[in-house]
């Protein structure tokens, strides 16, 4: 009897909890998110509507991973953007697994949405969906990532290999004659791929910094720690590493200062922990000196200004859109 | 005679694995055997070998826990957002920090894993597999995605630091996370192999029947090994944070794979019953050892997936023949 009752308790307890954390997800959506619940779908609508006048379009967003930073400035912008041109929409989480971004495209074109834009982590993998929305006549646009789907009206997303240019650059800047560099990137990739051939591309052009290692740290801190460790271990003078990506740095930097080393930590990203070591010049900054950031908020609005110019004029500034990368030092972190 | 050399190599199939790859590695890189890289490696496999220490006790009774990375993530994180309440810690401070979060958010973990498997019947593998979404996910919502960061440089002393200052290294010589590791593998082995509590879990491990008709409290035993299990695995996590000096939440992810392929090269086998933490700490280090030497030498990341399982593999098959051959 006593676990009986307890199972039931228990079951009480489990659904009052998933309620609760639905409940509070709906709270957490900005206003004009449509979430699914009926009545509230309707009320943001006939907002919207209002706010746009006669005419009201209906755009649908897949955002990579509502667990990355990137990826959540990206939203805000669109959200931003979306209320300011008075445009209704949806905006899902893709999970960076081309498997859910195809269905969650088809949940779009269920929910009768006039433009589609999606962040393609797996190019080939989202390919039918996108070109099975097409048919329909949804309007397909992609960012940070594209597809090589002939379908696609507008893609929108940093410059990578100009990006991985500019870390080379940085890194030829702080080093000089002689030194030894290195790498810690994420090949599988394919945008994190395009900043290690912008960096090797500048970086063997030069015969007075020799390019001594590369490692695969696959997204984990961890990883990145490892390989730094070992690469001192061999060449405890290493003079710079460039890591394409913040987590990378983080355990670079780790190692280096176990070690005891000097090695300068070159960062891509821009994200909030980039700013704050390279700010803290007597502790992590010694080390972090430079990063290149990517720029989530211009990506986000610009996409959604090119879906409404789309939806309203029929046609687009650039099929093709790359936003620049910046480097940010001591000079402009606090911005 | 013969059959003597053929019961020690059966015995110690592992170790002597260890010692080729050691040896192969030396041969083709003269930075693997400097003793500043085998005290990395000491430090490099200190993550795996807690998580599979604890590992060790569930596997032994037959079961599975596929949670020990997140959970770590998850102790990893909590103590990173305890430790940013402690602006100005010192190193006692960080340790304490540390230690009690990896020992709370572990042990409540693994006790939950318990109760779901000897209260509610729920196979270990389903289990678990709830564990490692819930925790996975509530380090993701407590972050909103990001690293928790800002930490004291003394939080960094626990997976960091090192005793034993020279001239030529002037950051020490001994890794704090490998004698932490050392003495937490310590106690576990000491646990499982002369107390009580230990030959309980090989019993239940070996028949579970005949273990509750023998009087042992079957149900008191599998919980208290997930809540081992649990702890350990907090532990690696905070391990992870203190040498990150930041909290990831996206830390140790998949590292539950390495801990059971660690925990089975060590030959803890998976139907239960027999296994050692002593030698789950030699899967561990062979693990160790080829990532470690396939970093040195430069071989694609690639190739080293591929590798790393291959040699798994083989070893396990290896120790299997032999058993089978020595009974």
């Amino acid at each position: 009897m006593g676990r009986k009752l307890f199972s039931v308790l228990v079951c009480i307890s489990l659904t009052a909890a998933m309620l609760a954390g639905c409940g509070s997800k709906e709270e957490e959506a900005a206003p004009g998110v449509v979430t699914g619940d009926a009545t509230e779908t309707e009320e943001t609508a006939a907002k919207t509507a209002d706010d746009a006048g006669s005419e009201s379009y209906k755009v649908g967003f897949i955002v990579g991973s509502r667990e990355h930073v990137f990826y959540n400035l990206i939203e805000a912008a669109i959200e931003e953007k979306c209320q300011e041109l008075g445009l209704e929409y949806i905006i899902l989480d893709g999970q960076l697994d081309a498997n859910v971004m195809s269905d969650e495209i088809q949940d779009l074109t269920a929910q009768n949405c006039d433009a589609i834009a999606l962040s393609c982590n797996d190019a080939a993998g989202v390919k039918p969906a996108i070109e099975a929305a097409s048919a329909e006549g949804i309007a397909m646009f992609t960012f940070d990532c594209t597809s090589e789907s002939d379908a696609i009206i507008c893609f929108a997303g940093t410059d990578n290999t100009e990006g991985g240019r500019l870390g080379a650059q940085e890194v030829l800047r702080l080093c000089k004659v002689g030194d030894k560099v290195a790498m810690i990137g994420y090949p599988t990739a394919s945008s994190v791929l395009d900043r290690q051939t912008g960096f090797e591309e500048v970086i063997k052009a030069q015969s007075d910094i020799e390019y001594k290692f590369f490692g695969d740290y696959a997204g984990d801190a961890n990883k990145a720690q490892q390989l730094m460790e070992d690469w001192l271990t061999q060449e405890p003078d290493l003079a710079a590493v460039f890591c394409a990506g913040d987590p990378a740095a983080t355990g670079a930097l780790a190692a280096i200062k176990a070690a005891g080393a000097n090695t300068l930590v070159i960062g891509f990203d821009g994200n909030p922990e980039a700013k704050t070591a390279i700010l803290d010049t007597e502790g992590n900054g010694k080390w972090w000196v430079s990063e290149i950031s990517q720029n989530p908020s211009e990506i986000g609005s610009t996409i959604t200004e090119q879906m409404h110019k789309y939806l309203t004029t029929g046609s687009v500034d650039s099929d093709f859109i790359l936003i620049e990368p910046y480097i940010i030092t001591i000079d402009n972190a606090a911005e | 005679m013969n059959s003597k050399i053929k019961r020690w190599v059966s015995k110690n199939v592992v170790v002597i694995v260890l010692i080729i790859l050691c040896i192969v590695f030396g041969l083709s890189n003269d930075t693997f055997l400097s003793g500043r890289n085998l005290i990395n490696l000491t430090s490099q496999m200190s993550i795996n070998a807690l998580l599979a220490a604890g590992l060790t006790f569930v596997i032994i009774l037959g079961g599975i826990d596929i949670s020990v990375g997140s959970v770590a993530a998850l102790a990893g994180i909590a103590s990173a957002m305890a430790g940013l309440l402690f602006p100005d810690m010192s190193i006692a401070t960080s340790i304490v920090i540390l230690i009690v979060s990896g020992v709370v958010v572990g042990g409540i973990s693994g006790a939950i894993n318990g109760l779901m498997i000897t209260k509610f019947r729920v196979v270990p593998m389903i289990t678990t597999l709830a564990m490692m979404s819930i925790a996975r996910g509530l380090s993701y919502i407590l972050t909103g995605g990001q690293p928790v960061y800002g930490l004291h440089n003394n939080f960094a002393w626990l997976g960091a630091g090192r005793l034993i200052k020279t001239e030529s290294m002037p950051n020490g010589i001994i890794p704090v996370i490998t004698i932490f590791t050392f003495i937490v593998v310590f106690l576990m082995h000491t646990l499982l192999s002369k107390t009580v509590f230990g030959r309980h879990v090989y019993a239940v491990g070996s028949n579970r029947q005949v273990a509750h008709l023998s009087g042992i409290h079957v149900n008191k035993v599998v919980f208290i090994s997930h809540v081992l299990c649990g702890i350990t695995a907090g532990l690696g996590g905070i391990c992870v944070a203190s040498k990150l000096q930041n909290g990831q939440p996206a830390a140790c992810e998949g590292y539950e794979m390495f801990a059971i392929a660690a925990t089975v090269l060590g030959g803890t086998s998976l139907v239960g019953g027999s296994g050692s933490v002593g030698r789950a700490i030699f899967g561990c280090a062979i693990i160790a050892v080829i990532n470690n030497g396939m970093n040195l030498m430069q071989i694609s990341s690639y190739w080293q997936k591929v590798v790393i399982v291959a040699i798994i593999l083989a070893a396990v098959i290896l120790d299997m023949s032999q058993k089978k051959n020595s009974k």
